[in-house]
């Protein structure tokens, strides 16, 4: 009844895949994250920055779903960075160990320009 | 203050927004108001999911209590059962990280000063979160 409206975008600019997550990530996220995930898969993107916004909740549930998208990166032989996150989630992805599979940059900007260093073309 | 809430996800944001407001209010620095939403979503997410079984005609009652030193949460739930708190400081492993139930009980008890647990058949278990008020600076590092 109260589930957050989760709105997931996706982009592309230098190269690189940004999934734009505009609210809360907890279980009911996990059909439209997932699904963005595969989206990208399927086009090929090897380069993927998941772009949070600032302050929104994420809980045990919705860093569940995280660590199964990190799971398949590392499968998938691609790249994922996140940014947007709070200084309060970035302690907690450093906490549960998803910073030793996503670089976390403080901005959209920041991640791009990482990207780019590791080979992400327009 | 008291909060009671239905068994159903998402209410916790409820509690977990007035929660945050009395501990912005009675000191505790902003950096440490956040590890109380954390910790108060997950007790709060374990007792709907866990203690209630979402069941919605089941409630989920949080009590706070604030002395000069502390921030006291309870977290009640209708179940009878013991969630096996993980002991500080918590080795996170990719073994734990599998279930779901343990990460979060593995976040509150990272992100408390204190916590404990007590169950009873008849009433139900007990949650217990302490927060520490800005006593001697935060005591939860970011490592």
């Amino acid at each position: 009844m109260l589930e957050d409206e989760l709105t997931v975008n996706i982009r592309h600019r230098d190269g690189v895949a940004i999934i734009d997550l505009i609210g809360d990530v907890t279980t009911f996220a996990e059909e439209k994250i997932n699904g963005a995930y595969r989206q990208v898969t399927a086009r090929g993107d090897r380069f993927i920055l998941l772009n949070f916004r600032q302050n929104d909740y994420i809980n045990s549930a919705g860093i569940a779903i995280l660590i199964g998208i990190v799971t398949e990166v590392n499968q998938n032989g691609q790249k994922l960075a996140v940014s947007g996150l709070s200084p309060h989630f970035q302690k907690i992805f450093r906490m549960v160990g998803l910073a030793q599979y996503a670089e976390i940059y403080q901005t959209e900007e920041d991640a791009l320009s990482a990207f780019k260093r590791l080979g992400a073309v327009e | 203050m008291q909060i009671i809430l239905p068994s159903i996800l998402g209410y916790e944001v409820i509690a977990r927004d007035a929660v945050a407001s009395l501990a912005r209010r009675c000191g505790i620095s902003p950096e440490r108001v956040e590890d109380v939403k954390t910790a108060l979503c997950e007790a709060c997410t374990n007792a709907i999911e866990h203690g209630n079984r979402s069941d919605p005609q089941r409630k989920v009652q949080v009590l706070c209590t604030v002395d000069e030193q502390r921030l006291v949460i309870e977290v009640y739930d209708e179940g009878g059962s013991l969630p096996m708190l993980p002991r500080k400081p918590v080795q996170w492993t990719l073994e734990q990280r599998a279930s779901l139930r343990g990460m979060g009980l593995m976040l509150i008890v990272t992100l408390t000063d204190e916590v404990s647990v007590v169950a009873d058949p008849n009433d139900g278990t007990c949650m217990r979160l302490v927060f520490y008020r800005n006593l001697a600076g935060d005591s939860v590092s970011a490592s």
